[in-house]
Parts: C-alpha cells; sequence; structure tokens
C-alpha cells in the first residue's frame, strides 16, 4: 500500500503530463470497447437471424441426410416413427424450447403464363413462427393458415419469387415437383402472402407451404429434418451430444455447421477487429511509455538517492511500473465509463445500419456493454500500463549511482 | 594468554578500516587516478574528515567508503567486516542498515513533506506506518524541524533542507554518517548551525560521522583529518 500510495503521488506529480497520457489511455479504451461492443453485437445478431431466420439450433436428420446426395426425393427423409420417438423425448429434455418439423423439396412453380425453379419447405406454421418471430417480416398478405384451418393449400412466397411471377395474395399458383417415388405431381395453392428472407438468393426462389401440403405434393410421410429450438444457444453442443448418445439412427448438425456465412463474417471481423485492437493498443503502449520515459529522466538525481538509501534497483522499477499502471487504470476506468455511455446513448437512438454482405435488410446498430469484456479491458490497460513503464526503467538497471546522483 | 592479548581482544573491531584503496577511472582514452594507497582507520563514533582540494579524491573516497563507487583494489571493512562490492545486495543492505548520507545538495524529494523525505529509508523496514512516522517525527525534533514536519522542501530554507536530510540519513541508526560537502551550500551562520547540530548528534548518539570537506569549520571540528592531495594520503 506504502508503495501504491508513492506511486500515486509520483503520478499527480505532473498533472498535465499524467492528463495526457489518462486521456490517450481513456480514448483507446473507449474506442476500443465500442468497437467491441459493436462486433459482438454483430455476431450476436447474426447468430440470431441465422438461428431464427431458417436453422434453429440443431437440426436432426436420417444418416445422409446433410452429407449425401439423395437419388430421389426424401431418400435420407425421417419416418414417422422416428419422428414421434424423437419429438417425445426432445419436450422431456430441460433446455428444448421448440421441435419443428421440416420437409424441403424443389421444382417448379407456375402461373400458367410464367414458370420458375422454386426451393420449397412444408412447415408448421404457428411453430415457425414462434422460431422467426421477426427475423421473417410478411410484407403483403397473412401468414400460413394452422393446423386447424380447413384450407391448408396456401403458400407464402418469397418477395422477389412473387414479382418475377407477377402474383400477390390472393392469386393461385400450381406447384410442381416430383414425388418420393420419383413420379411428378403437382398441387394448386393460393398465395397467402408475401414475405422476405433476408438473403437474396432465397428471396428469388424460396417458398413456404404447410406440412400436410408439402406431404400431399411429396406423397410421402417422411419428414426431412427435425429443426430443435433451445431456450438457450449456448447449450447447443450439449443437447446435440445428448440427442445423439440417446439415437443411433440418426444424424445431427448444430447451426454453426449448417452457416458457413456466418463463420466467415466471423473469421473476417476478428481479422479487421484484431488489427484495430493492435493498433489502439500500441497507441496507448508508446504514450504511457513517452511519459514514463520523460519521468524516468527528470527523476535520476531522485533514484540515485533512493539507490544510495538501500533501495534495491528492481524495487524503484517496480514502482514506475505501479506509476504505469496507475495510469492505465485511470484511464481504463474512464474509458469504460465512457464507453458504456457511448454504448447506452448510441442504442436508445436506434439507428439502422445498412444490409450486411448476402443480407437484404438493414439491421439495427446495437453495441453491448458486456462486464467481462469490461473488467478484461480494464485489466488489460492496468498491466499495459505496467508493461510501459518496463522499457523506460531498464535504465535504471545500468544507472551508475555517483553519476545518478551529479545529475542535473 | 598475556594480559595484554586479552586487552586487545576485547576492543571493538574499528568503525571503518581502509587498507591500500585504488582507485582509476577510465575517461575516453584518459585514465585518470583518483586513488592511490589509501590507508587509515576510524574509530566508532568518530567525527572525522576528509580535507583536500578539489579533485584530490574526498568524493571518490567517500564515494567508495558508502559502497556507491567501486575500489580497483584494496579492502574496506566496517565494523570489522569486509565489505564485498561485487555483492550488490549485500551493499544495498549495508547502505540500509549501517551507513548514512548527506548530499551537498540536500537530494530531498520535492514530492514530499519532510517528515515523508525522513520516512522514506524506512518503506524497506517491517515497521508498520504508525511506527515509521513516529520515528520520523522524532529524528526531526531533534534536528530542531519538529515544527516543520509537513512542510515541503521547496518551503524549508536551505539550513532547514540540509537539516532535513540529516535527520533522514539518522532515521535508521546508522553506524556511520557520510557526509559529501554538507555546508557548501549553505551559508556562514546556517553552516556552523548544522555543524553542531551534527557534533551535538554525535556526541548524544555515538553515530561516527565523515564529513568530505574544505570548510575549515569542519576541519576545526573534526578529531581526525585524512588529508588527500591527487588521490594520495598525505600525513
Amino acid at each position: 500500500m506504502k508503495w501504491l500510495y508513492l506511486a500515486a503521488r509520483n503520478v499527480l506529480r505532473h498533472q498535465r503530463r499524467s492528463l495526457m497520457a489518462v486521456t490517450i489511455v481513456a480514448t483507446g479504451t473507449a474506442a476500443l470497447l465500442v468497437a467491441l461492443g459493436y462486433m459482438l453485437a454483430t455476431f450476436w445478431g447474426l447468430r440470431e437471424m441465422t438461428i431464427r431466420g431458417e436453422l434453429g439450433h440443431i437440426q436432426i436428420g436420417a444418416p445422409g441426410q446433410f452429407d449425401a446426395v439423395a437419388e430421389t426425393p426424401l431418400q435420407y427423409g425421417l419416418e414417422t416413427d422416428t419422428v414421434q420417438k424423437l419429438q417425445e423425448h426432445l419436450k422431456e429434455m430441460p433446455g428444448t424450447k421448440d421441435v419443428l418439423q421440416r420437409l424441403l423439396f424443389e421444382g417448379l412453380i407456375s402461373t400458367g403464363n410464367t414458370t420458375v425453379a422454386f426451393v420449397g419447405q412444408g412447415v408448421e406454421p404457428e411453430k415457425e413462427i414462434r422460431l422467426a418471430g421477426t427475423s421473417l417480416p410478411l410484407l403483403s398478405g397473412t401468414p400460413l393458415p394452422l393446423p386447424t384451418h380447413p384450407d391448408q393449400m396456401q403458400t407464402l412466397l418469397a418477395v422477389d419469387l412473387a414479382r418475377s411471377l407477377g402474383v400477390k395474395p390472393g392469386d393461385t399458383v400450381t406447384l410442381l415437383s416430383t414425388t418420393a417415388d420419383g413420379a411428378l405431381n403437382g398441387i394448386d395453392v393460393q398465395v397467402s402472402g408475401i414475405y422476405v428472407t433476408g438473403v437474396p438468393e432465397y428471396d428469388k426462389r424460396a417458398l413456404l407451404i404447410p406440412l400436410p401440403a408439402a406431404r400431399q405434393l411429396m406423397k410421402s410421410e417422411r419428414i426431412s429434418r427435425l429443426v430443435v429450438v433451445l431456450k438457450d444457444t449456448e447449450a447447443t453442443r450439449s443437447v446435440q451430444a445428448e440427442i445423439a448418445e440417446k439415437f443411433s439412427k440418426i444424424d445431427t448438425r448444430q447451426w454453426l455447421d449448417l452457416a458457413p456465412f456466418y463463420k466467415k463474417v466471423v473469421t473476417l471481423y476478428h481479422g479487421i477487429f484484431t488489427v484495430m485492437g493492435v493498433i489502439i493498443l500500441l497507441v496507448v503502449l508508446l504514450s504511457v511509455t513517452n511519459t514514463m520515459l520523460m519521468s524516468v529522466m527528470e527523476r535520476v538525481r531522485e533514484m540515485g538517492t533512493l539507490m544510495a538509501f538501500g533501495f534495491p534497483r528492481n524495487r524503484l522499477r517496480a514502482n514506475f511500473g505501479l506509476e504505469g499502471a496507475i495510469i492505465g487504470g485511470i484511464g481504463g476506468g474512464i474509458g469504460l465509463l465512457v464507453a458504456a455511455a457511448l454504448a447506452y446513448g448510441i442504442n436508445a437512438l436506434e439507428w439502422m445500419m445498412p444490409a450486411p454482405p448476402g443480407r437484404t435488410m438493414p439491421v439495427p446498430l446495437l453495441i453491448f456493454v458486456d462486464g467481462g469484456l469490461y473488467t478484461t479491458i480494464f485489466f488489460v490497460m492496468v498491466a499495459l500500463g505496467g508493461v510501459a513503464a518496463w522499457f523506460p526503467t531498464r535504465y535504471i538497471v545500468r544507472l551508475n549511482i555517483v553519476e545518478a546522483l551529479g545529475h542535473a | 594468554m598475556t594480559e595484554m592479548s586479552v586487552l586487545e581482544s576485547a576492543k571493538p573491531p574499528p568503525l571503518l578500516s581502509i587498507d591500500n584503496l585504488c582507485k582509476t577511472y577510465i575517461r575516453g582514452d584518459d585514465q585518470v587516478t583518483a586513488l592511490i594507497n589509501i590507508t587509515f582507520e576510524l574509530e566508532q563514533g568518530c567525527f572525522a574528515s576528509l580535507a583536500g582540494p578539489s579533485g584530490s579524491g574526498k568524493s571518490s573516497l567517500l564515494n567508495i567508503i558508502g559502497t556507491l563507487d567501486t575500489p580497483d583494489q584494496g579492502s574496506v571493512y566496517l565494523l570489522g567486516q569486509p565489505i564485498t562490492y561485487t555483492d550488490t545486495s549485500f551493499t544495498e543492505q549495508l547502505r540500509r542498515t549501517k551507513l548514512g548520507f548527506v548530499f551537498q545538495n540536500f537530494n530531498l524529494l520535492p514530492l514530499l513533506t519532510a517528515v515523508e523525505n525522513v520516512e522514506l529509508p524506512l518503506l524497506l523496514t517491517d515497521l508498520t506506518a504508525a511506527r515509521r512516522r513516529e520515528k520520523a517525527c522524532t529524528c526531526l525534533e531533534l534536528v530542531g524541524l519538529g515544527d516543520r514536519l509537513h512542510h515541503f522542501p521547496r518551503q524549508l530554507s536551505g539550513g532547514q533542507q540540509q537539516r532535513v536530510a540529516v535527520a533522514r540519513a539518522l532515521v535508521r541508526d546508522p553506524k556511520l554518517v557520510l557526509a559529501d560537502e554538507p555546508t557548501a551550500n549553505l551559508d556562514g551562520k546556517t553552516a556552523e548551525n548544522l555543524l553542531e547540530l551534527m557534533r551535538s548528534l554525535n556526541k548524544k548518539s555515538g553515530v561516527g560521522f565523515l564529513f568530505s570537506t574544505h570548510d575549515p569549520r569542519i576541519l576545526n571540528a573534526a578529531k581526525k583529518i585524512i588529508f588527500l592531495h591527487d588521490g594520495r594520503m598525505q600525513l
């Protein structure tokens, strides 16, 4: 405590110089925290968009569903009894929020005048709405009918697909596809609404129909995949392991395995923010080093005096280190407060950012305030301050006491 | 064992014993011989002075005795114990416990008050903060600055600053105080007062003083004077 007190007195000795160093540390800390808060918020937003907009947390299929190329549709589909068993088990698991059935198919959609290819999914509308929330906004019309609705032959078309067909809610289109047996089949469905997927490629091709309609089109009771939605994304790996352990004749994938885009964005952002972080830390390091260097050089005689009184050189170095750490700590602390204020302020303004690469919808500008991150950065700044003092104080190790005492 | 040898063995070791000390400085291509074959002894509780003109080697000798510098040749014994100059932790320990320093320019830390300056050498001890403060206050009272405890060096006169420096040198109860030109920056009256103070401290506490000076007042007061000229002792 006595050394800390002495170091604090020394920091206050040149208030203007220390203030400058503290300001640079605080600015660096705030910049780093806002940037990292933005990065974390972006990862979170993209992750939630990926999970809620399409993938769920875990997908379950028959072996071959995710890797093999099917010769006929639903070749690697899940049988009804397997689906039933899986659903019963998954409902019992405490981490599970919802289990969705999906039947994937593709084919041609026609208005009579225009025919284009589509990628379709037979879904359970109520559960899909629960999963998607606002991730798949409806531009016009109504959502797909609930299972109790007498007319299940309806479809939601992605915005660009509807545009290319020139259809609007209430119009009727024909879906043509190859059945599970390899035959050609078609059904007429009414366009209930038009939605946005957020991904340009999907917006051109995607459509959703109720599961019973999809089964009628595919002439099969199988489904392609079960989508598991969890209460907590962090539990994905453990739940996946538990499912894989319980059921042997299935294949599972977690959302991260099915989202190469997310991985690419994370890698890209990590690279960008690492470079930026290193630059900021370097600026802080050089600033505190400069302050400590000036401090060391003007206190040479003082050091000579202390060494004459038997102060070990490392003790003197440690005290300069403490001074650097104090500058780092004060600057870091102020930086935390500034960053938190900026983050809360920006979040409150609810600004929207342009759509990220590969997406069509703008995203809100969010900056996370993460306790763990803030604590870590604070201690990084304290440590950086200490390290910054280390280089200039190498001089002390070689300092001749007699020369130091005679120093002007 | 004879009566004489018993008496000799009971005799305390000299405070300082210097044997054949030599020191040469190399400055660029030049060699400057600072000390040549210096040999002398100082008894415990001495009040001694190194005298001689500028460049005679007084400060060099004082620095070597204070372990601030190293000799090229010869030995120095403090209380009968040889000083190992190559052992840094030993010399640091020696300076902490057995030696005190008073400098010509006082060398007080401007950041600290008088009492904090005196307390400084005690930071390396295990004493509590209260005990450290108590000792520092006692020393300042001893040098007549009991009413200036919380003054910063800039708020003190030269004489008062040097008194603080003396208190700082004494606070760890050293055996020998080395004072390099302690009165050089003081006016006549202040220098006399300081000298009187050091003489009384020497008498009261028995701490030895060794000055490097050409101040005739100190030389007159010194019980032993070692004259140096061109690095050699003059008898």
